[in-house]
């Protein structure tokens, strides 16, 4: 089933092995060139923000996340996961451009398969890009493949 | 397919990494040849607050993809030192405010700005946006773009065109290619 991250946003996030709520999806974290949430960064009121890896999410759903347990928890570590849990890097309102240089619109919200965390379209205020095309997440834009843009909305490239 | 644009819409443009997302730089100038016309590259200029000019430059042949909201690199390795050999040439300020004159003794207008043709490989300047009394003085806008044959050199303070060219000259940029290919098969029939 695909989910959207906009929704997805505060969804409470449980651990299995206590059922304590830990906190709730702030943000995700993309994987680089893999087109698909390596973690998801959570919050919680009594907690430091923290990333939780993909792989020990045990269930992803419209109503609640669930993780193995609450020590799946850990600190932000790579450059580009610390911009994530920051905020330097939020989606919603970025600009979109493709590698040929043609802005599509502002990134609006991004569609994920809820088991498997791949990224399958990204919706722009203009358009939509197969996930797949998500070439990089930067602070001054989000760059997507040219021909991954939805035909009927992509430019005609030189 | 080509994208035909003029160079002062060029300056300005953000130059974006594929490999972080980033706006590196902006375009300061257009940079061509001063022989064939051929773009060299673009001098840059720093972004935000720290705005001002960058001592390195990017060459054409360094550019993944200029497109008409941003220049496209890879990363910004590809920035390079102007003392580069190939990095020679002339920008628009060489050439904006030179007199275009017919070879029969018609002043047609004044520079005021490069059109480029832009294609995956290559770009090249074909052409000028003329302004001036003479232009001005003329039904429509205040603006035309002139043509300019294939071999021409992009230097002179008094540009000489072939008297056939104001049949080619257009009011703007839409169908402007080909209003370049049209004037240049028309030369070669009748050189």
């Amino acid at each position: 089933m695909t989910l959207r991250f906009e929704q997805s946003r505060r969804t409470p996030v449980y651990s299995r092995d206590s059922a304590d709520e830990i906190g709730h999806v702030v943000r995700f974290v993309i994987t680089p060139g893999v087109h698909r949430v390596g973690a998801v960064h959570v919050a919680g009121r009594r907690r430091r923000a923290q990333l939780v890896d993909w792989s020990s999410i045990v269930g992803f759903g419209p109503d609640a996340v669930v993780v193995d347990s609450a020590d799946s928890l850990r600190a932000a570590e790579s450059d580009h996961e610390q911009r994530v849990a920051a905020g330097h890097l939020d989606l919603p309102g970025r600009r979109v451009l493709t590698d040929a240089g043609y802005e599509v619109g502002e990134l609006a919200d991004v569609d994920f398969d809820e088991s498997s965390g791949v990224l399958e379209l990204i919706r722009t205020t203009r358009t939509t890009v197969g996930g797949d095309g998500l070439l990089v997440i930067g602070p001054y834009a989000v760059v997507v493949r040219h021909d991954a843009v939805r035909p009927g909305d992509r430019p005609t490239e030189v | 397919m080509n994208l035909v644009m003029r160079a002062g819409e060029i300056t300005g443009r953000p130059v974006v990494t594929l490999d972080t997302g980033d706006d590196v730089a902006e375009v300061k100038d257009v940079v061509f040849s001063h022989d064939n016309g051929f773009l060299v590259g673009f001098t840059l200029n720093r972004r935000g607050w720290l705005s001002g000019p960058l001592k390195q430059v990017l060459p054409w042949s360094h550019v993944h993809a200029l497109g008409p909201d941003a220049v496209i690199v890879t990363s910004q390795d590809r920035f390079t030192a102007p003392e580069a050999e190939a990095f020679a040439g002339g920008d628009a300020e060489d050439v904006v405010g030179g007199r275009v004159i017919t070879d029969g003794g018609r002043e047609v207008g004044t520079v005021t700005d490069l059109v480029l043709s832009v294609d995956a490989t290559e770009a090249r300047v074909v052409g000028y946006e003329i302004g001036g009394p003479t232009v001005e003085q003329g039904p429509g806008s205040d603006q035309r773009y002139i043509p300019l044959p294939e071999t021409f050199a992009v230097s002179s303070a008094a540009l000489i065109v072939p008297a056939s060219v104001t049949n080619f000259i257009r009011d703007d940029l839409s169908g402007f290619g080909s209003a370049v290919d049209d004037f240049r098969a028309q030369l070669e029939e009748s050189p």
